[in-house]
């Protein structure tokens, strides 16, 4: 089982890196092309949002294969943007990667350009559960069940 | 820069704007229903105007498609039957990354 817990401040930030899938990197060794180096993202959790998303400078520096596009809805109005395959891995915890997961490259408002990316339910729902604990402001990911229900494989 | 090529690999700058899948939409379109009845949560691998084949992972896609076209432009589309926009609450709407397609009125 792993998880990530954290103290909350303002917002839920879970840390990570991105990085091409393990296919891509193949691909990329066989091709002669060099490989681009993992990066380190601090991802803000959005409950809100549907889908996780990468600033377009770390798509940019990853080169990760084309998932097509994705119709987008904000406060401010419907847009497209083009979707991209990475792998996320969460160093530091002991969550498990993530092998290939489709995120759309989107750039944050400026209030927000200390984080690389918004995690949204996507991510979340191939976990078991995101806890947040108000009066102790505190929030845990788990990515498999805990305790009893863990070890009975649920 | 934006696209180097319309159908080498993508390298896009950051300031680029979307990628267009004209071509690639059109033929996953055709197929959409019988995608979604048969193949729902895999992948269809789209080269150009080519359903090329449906795959459990994109990395299973990608590798196949490296393997017929080399290191070339292609779409690997996770099958579902969604229609609506995917709301995302924290984006720059102002950023090329974004394409409007309706603006909200203001009240």
């Amino acid at each position: 089982m792993g998880k990530y817990s954290a103290t909350v401040a303002d917002h839920l930030i879970l840390p990570a890196r991105a990085l091409q899938t393990m296919g891509q990197q193949r691909l990329f060794d066989v091709a002669g092309q060099p490989i681009p180096t993992s990066v380190a993202v601090r991802f803000l959790i959005d409950t809100g949002s549907k889908r996780t998303t990468l600033i377009p400078g770390l798509i940019a520096h990853l080169r990760p294969a084309l998932a097509g596009d994705v119709r987008v809805e904000t406060s401010l109005g419907i847009g497209e943007t083009t979707l991209f395959w990475v792998r996320l891995e969460f160093p530091g915890t002991s969550l498990a990667p993530i092998p290939e997961v489709a995120v759309a490259r989107l750039s944050l408002p400026l209030s927000l350009s200390t984080f690389h990316g918004v995690l949204g339910r996507d991510m979340l729902r191939r976990w078991d559960s995101l806890h947040f604990e108000g009066r102790l402001g505190r929030f845990t990911v788990r990515d498999r069940p805990s305790g009893l229900l863990g070890w009975l494989g649920r | 820069m934006k696209l180097t090529d319309a159908t080498a690999w993508p390298v896009l700058d950051p300031d680029a704007p979307p990628v267009d899948f004209t071509r690639e939409n059109a033929a996953y379109e055709k197929e959409r229903e019988r995608l979604i009845a048969e193949h729902r949560g895999k992948i269809a691998l789209i080269h150009e105007d080519e359903l090329v084949g449906i795959f459990p992972t994109a990395d299973e896609a990608l590798l196949e498609g490296y393997r017929r076209f080399g290191l070339v432009k292609m779409m690997l589309k996770q099958i579902d039957d969604s229609d609506s926009p995917e709301v995302i609450s924290h984006v720059d709407t102002q950023h090329p990354s974004f394409r409007k397609v309706e603006q909200r009125q203001s009240r």
